[in-house]
């Protein structure tokens, strides 16, 4: 058995821990603590004077283990550790215990009390620091070939600004056509760009690039792999292909409801706003009264969120329509406008300038679409009005395209409520999924319109080149590890729960073992508390660990 | 974990978590709810005070609600007393019980469960029945209480042989409830018959 050789550092953080607690009397309490041979007062550990008293504490008293007491590991744990490997002690024989913000800062009224309460804790990280096993950073190589999948607007930037970085990138596009939905389109707002001439110059400098690989008609066949080192099966038509690649962009954007059986829609004279903008691209319609009905199969109960992008969609129409053809009567009725950002009310206010008529309707009593008329109950003036017209256009709202559900299930990533593709955190990863190495970007997240579309995707593309640039990931080696391979029985359970698909059920010599993906675990744990068999340990926080931790809560 | 807690005389836990869908690490909130709800309905069955561990969900920006929660939680273990004023057992019962839960949360069947819990309420079982939380609730108390019992009867046999009678006495279960775990356990070959002492046999663990 190694000598376990401990020693202990209590930080005075200035006046802010020796201000409301005894640390002299908590130093000579941890000398008589199993296995600690020194112990010694800092007045600030993190400080260079501290760090270098610590170092020179570790070799004059040969210290195995170091615990110091002070203040939160999210700040100074990575000083300690580092300070730890210089003097020649593995990092992770480094244990931290706070006894600022959980004890000082909270108990400034009661000078005995907090001291006690520092000793516990004192005794509590000694006795884990006791079972620290030594570890080292797991680092794997990141190959610097990017894959993205999904060839519309988000897509084609993706694999554009990646390109220009200077990384390969195969694209993938399930249509025989790169361009998505813009393909359908006329012009765009809020600018009026042309949606061809927008896709047409990507679709141009994606084609010409030699560092794009482009696959049409084809989709994923099977993924395997971990950050740095995705392999994926394409299926082509023709023969299927092999990807090696480090990162992975999903881009596969949205499909818009078809209306079946609402409002009469027949696809001739009662049509959706893609079918609009079909015509509007030929220029070929006529019309005397023209209707636009907001929010069709959208904020219903089935299909409860806002589309966010087909108010603009019809306010852009609609003033089109109207400057073509200024004598048409263009009517919309909607629930509420979503006209966000100071461009977007602008044009809706250029729109009822222009003459376009808004009747707000009650989702409770909606419009009713007769043969040559549309009749609704006005809610301002109380009664109920019929307007004579021979086109009536739907805004439907963007739903997840049917192959989400597969694609989800092959990248092993989620999706929401609703079917769409699912972030790692709303507000801190937006365009991450929480498996690393796989992003998000467009439509295929959330009804986005194209600006929105572009800028995920550059954000996706600056994540990704995180990795892409280092050419290494370095992680922590705080995650699972399969202890006893023949205690594991294959069962899958643990692989079923991980959150990060970091565990693969393999064939071995042995029959079915868990594989674990150390570079894609997050040591979140989960596996490890479910293995019945006991197979999982948890590094750096093993039951062995946390057991003496909580013997030692009671054992004073 | 918890288990162990109270084996080391620990008379209340107090496990904090962030708010649902706040976890990160995506899911473990939830996983931990599932195993902490299940481990208090084992206390339950054998008589300890569930309100000895609460699962409280927070976020790192409540200190208030924190202290608060600390606070309460407190005054109601020392409300409730030291681990063990609820139930009629001495140190030594009370230990058996509680090591005979921890079996139960180590093993196979329980650990399928609580893993499997969010998919059977969501996607149903592979008969494709799904659960009401009702429905869940009565299923999880059955199996729990079946679960317990076998194991504390594994716990008595490790000592020596018994009949069905004598265990029945020993762990206050109906006869007929005992007989039908000793078939069970026949069949997995966990327990078998060791000798027959006058009419009544013994049975034992199989080695
Ligand atoms: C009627 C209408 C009008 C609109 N008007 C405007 C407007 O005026 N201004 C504006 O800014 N926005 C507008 N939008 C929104 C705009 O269309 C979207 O923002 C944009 O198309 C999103 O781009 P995307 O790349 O995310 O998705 P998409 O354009 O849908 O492209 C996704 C691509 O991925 C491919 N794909 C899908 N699944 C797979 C798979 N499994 N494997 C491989 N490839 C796959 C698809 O074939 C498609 O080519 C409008 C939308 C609609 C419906
Ligand atoms: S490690 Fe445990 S839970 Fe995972 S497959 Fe093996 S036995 Fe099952
Ligand atoms: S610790 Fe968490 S992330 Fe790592 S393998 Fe286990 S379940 Fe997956």
């Amino acid at each position: 058995m190694e000598d376990v050789r401990i020693g202990v550092f209590v930080c005075d953080c200035g006046s802010n821990i020796a201000g409301f607690l005894d640390v002299p009397k908590v130093v000579e309490y941890a000398k008589t603590l199993p296995h600690v041979v020194f112990a010694k007062e800092n007045l600030y550990s993190c400080s260079e004077t501290g760090i270098t008293e610590i170092k020179d504490s570790i070799k004059e008293h040969a210290l195995t283990r170091v615990v110091v007491a002070s203040c939160t590991p999210r700040t100074h744990e990575p000083t300690f550790r580092l300070a730890c490997e210089e003097a020649g002690v593995n990092p992770f024989y480094f244990e931290m215990v706070n006894i600022r913000e959980q004890c000082s800062w909270v108990h400034m009224q009661s000078r005995e009390d907090a001291t006690n309460k520092a000793k516990d804790l004192v005794r509590i990280g000694v006795a884990k620091a006791a079972l620290l096993d030594a570890q080292e950073f797991i680092v794997v190589n990141v190959n610097r070939k990017a894959l993205v999948i999904g060839g519309g607007i988000a897509g084609l930037t993706a694999a554009i600004a990646l390109s220009r970085r200077g990384f390969e990138v195969v694209l993938v596009e399930k249509e025989k056509e790169l361009g998505g939905r813009l393909n359908d389109l006329n012009r765009l707002y809020p600018y009026g760009v042309k949606a061809s001439e927008l896709i047409g110059g990507k679709i141009k400098e994606a084609t010409s690039s030699p560092l794009i690989e482009i696959h049409t008609s084809s989709v994923i066949k099977n993924v395997r792999g971990y950050v740095g080192n995705y392999e994926v099966d394409i299926e082509t038509g023709e023969q299927d292909v092999h990807v090696s690649c480090g990162i992975i962009i999903v881009a596969t954007g949205a499909s818009v409801l078809e209306p079946k059986g609402l409002y009469n829609y027949n696809g001739r004279n009662i049509i959706t706003q893609v079918e609009l903008e079909r015509r509007l691209q030929k220029g070929k319609i006529k019309a005397d009264g023209i209707v636009m009905i907001q929010c069709v199969g959208a904020r219903t109960e089935e299909r409860n969120y806002c589309s966010r992008t087909c108010c603009m969609t019809a306010v852009k129409n609609a003033s089109l329509l109207k400057e073509k053809m200024p004598d048409t009567k263009v009517f919309v009725l909607y629930q509420d406008m979503q006209c966000y950002g100071v461009e977007g009310e602008a044009l809706f206010r250029k729109a009822k300038e222009m003459g376009v008529i808004f009747v707000n309707y009650d989702p409770d009593n909606p419009p009713v679409v007769g043969k040559k008329s549309v009749k609704v109950y006005h809610q301002l003036m109380g009664r109920e009005m019929e307007i004579e017209c021979d086109l009536v256009v739907l805004s439907t709202p963007m739903i997840p395209r049917e192959d989400t559900d597969a694609l989800s299930r092959l990248l092993r990533v989620p999706r929401d409520e609703n079917g769409f593709f699912l972030e790692a955190h709303v507000k801190l990863r937006p365009l991450d999924f929480a498996t690393d190495g796989i992003y998000l970007c467009g439509s295929a997240h959330w009804p986005a319109d194209t600006r929105e579309s572009i800028s995920q995707a550059l954000g996706a593309v600056s994540r990704a080149s995180i990795h892409l640039a280092r050419g290494s990931v370095k992680v922590d080696p705080i995650v699972s590890t399969l202890e006893d391979e023949d205690l594991c029985k294959g069962c899958g359970l643990c692989a079923a729960l991980c959150p990060y698909g970091a565990i693969e059920i393999i064939d071995t010599p042995k029959g079915k073992k868990a594989g674990m993906i150390s570079v894609a675990c997050k040591g979140c744990g989960v596996c490890g508390a479910t293995c019945y068999h006991r197979a999982i340990k948890m590094n750096h926080f093993t039951d062995e660990q946390v057991s003496a931790q909580i013997a030692a809560v009671v054992g004073k | 974990m918890i288990l162990d807690a109270f084996l080391c005389g620990i008379d209340g836990v107090l496990i904090l978590g962030c708010k649902d869908g706040e976890c990160h690490y995506v899911t473990g909130n939830m996983e931990a709810k599932n195993k902490i709800d299940m481990t208090s309905r084992l206390l339950r069955i054998i008589g300890i005070d569930q309100n000895r561990i609460y699962f409280g969900q927070l976020s790192s920006a409540e200190g208030n609600r924190f202290v608060e929660l600390a606070e309460n939680f407190t005054k109601r273990i020392k409300e409730i007393g030291p681990l063990g004023t609820e139930i009629k057992e001495d140190k030594e019962g009370l230990k058996f019980r509680l090591e005979a839960v921890k079996a139960a949360v180590e093993g196979e069947k329980l650990r399928w469960v609580i893993g499997k819990k969010t998919e059977f309420m969501g996607i149903g079982n592979k008969y494709g029945e799904i659960f009401t939380r009702h429905e869940m609730d009565r299923l999880l108390d059955g199996l729990i209480m079946d679960e317990v019992a076998v194991r504390e009867m594994q716990l008595l046999l490790q000592e020596r042989p018994l009949s069905v009678k004598q265990i029945s006495e020993r762990l206050k279960i109906p006869s007929n409830r005992v007989l039908r775990y000793i078939a069970g356990l026949r069949r997995k070959g966990v327990v078998g018959l060791e000798r027959v002492d006058g009419t009544s046999p013994l049975y034992g663990l199989q080695e």
